[in-house]
């Protein structure tokens, strides 16, 4: 930055003139007189010199502050940053945990499926040994085939063969099995 | 206390700035006083301390410091309003104390005094503060074109003065 004001040095005579001419009618000299003409006295010279020692100052204070207030602008954020990052860590620890559980779990229950299906499976062969001897009554009187409906040919039903079966481990409420006649 | 890095100095050497310092501090001062201040060289020392402080250069630095102290001065006196102090207290804009006033003689003075202080201040900082049209648009914070009309407003204004009073004729 230059003190020579290309403003003031560029000015147009116009100008020049029309500053001449007021002069003139301010009843000042038409001579640019400088009212204000001062020697670089030492005081303003000190007085120079310390102002620009107050700018440097005051700038040197400006950048530090600036330093300080992004520092106070940018910690804030970071705790919340930290606080968000413990969080996140001991939600994850809370989910491996779950995980595991669960995994546990599962692996309990397919445990439990497994030896009670084992449990129904020896059940059940027991049951079809038992039944596989034959019992005395049945011995006297073994299952007939009867046609069901016999006695009723007159409805419109179709004949139906009915097969007593042994009762089976799923409940049938007839204990009766229904084949089509063909 | 640690001193101070050395810094470039903004403004050319040490030399130059002592005198561009020596030549512009009283007229901001005076400048300043015009305005009502009532602290005129601090108003003046601080403008110079916001000019040095910038980190972007300006392109009219005298520009700038007249602008500077003349929102200052004006800053400076707005708490006033607030204050139960007499009309008499408050300074008109442009009709400060007449301390530099005496750097004008008698009729100067009165002829400025006739024109409103708009016109007043256009004309002061044109023709005795010596600077240029764009100066005093930066300044005032108006376009080039406004400070161009108020001159000439203010001319023929003393031109109608001389008229009446039949002064003319010695100019002539």
């Amino acid at each position: 930055m230059s003190w020579h004001d290309p403003a003031r040095s560029l000015e147009p005579d116009t100008d020049s003139t029309l500053r001449n001419e007021l002069r003139g009618l301010l009843g000042m000299p038409a001579q640019s007189t400088s009212y204000f003409e001062c020697e670089a006295s030492p005081d303003l010279i000190r007085l120079a010199d310390g102002l620009r020692q107050e700018a440097r100052r005051r700038n040197h204070m400006a950048q530090r502050r600036g330093s300080w207030m992004l520092l106070a602008a940018a910690l804030p954020l970071a705790l919340a940053m930290g606080g968000l990052g413990v969080w996140g860590l001991e939600e994850q620890h809370k989910a491996d945990h779950l995980a595991a559980a669960v995994a546990q779990q599962e692996t309990r229950i397919q445990q439990l499926a497994a030896a009670q299906q084992q449990q129904a499976t020896q059940s059940q062969t027991a049951e079809v040994q038992q039944h596989r001897v034959p019992t005395p009554a049945l011995r006297a009187h073994p299952p007939q085939r009867l046609l069901a409906g016999a006695g009723a040919r007159s409805t419109a039903k179709p004949r139906e063969l009915v097969i007593q079966v042994p009762r089976s481990t799923t409940p049938n409420l007839n204990d009766t099995q229904n084949v089509k006649a063909q | 206390m640690e001193p101070l890095k050395t810094q470039p100095i903004p403004f050319g050497d040490s030399h130059e700035f002592h005198d561009i310092f020596a030549t512009l501090y009283p007229r901001l001062v005076s400048y300043a006083r015009r305005y009502g201040a009532t602290y005129p060289e601090d108003i003046a020392q601080e403008a110079f301390v916001i000019l040095m402080q910038r980190d972007v250069p300006v392109d009219h630095p005298t520009a700038y410091l007249y602008g500077t102290v003349r929102t200052l001065s004006l800053t400076e006196r707005r708490p006033l309003k607030n204050q139960s102090l007499s009309l008499e207290a408050v300074v008109e804009p442009g009709r400060g104390p007449d301390a530099d006033d005496d750097l004008l003689n008698q009729e100067v003075r009165e002829r400025m005094k006739a024109l409103s202080p708009t016109f007043r201040e256009t004309l002061w900082l044109f023709v005795v503060e010596d600077l240029s049209i764009r100066q005093i648009a930066e300044i005032l914070d108006i376009p080039e074109a406004t400070v161009k009309t108020r001159i000439h407003r203010a001319k023929a204004h003393l031109r109608n003065q001389l008229n009446s009073s039949g002064g003319l004729h010695v100019l002539a």
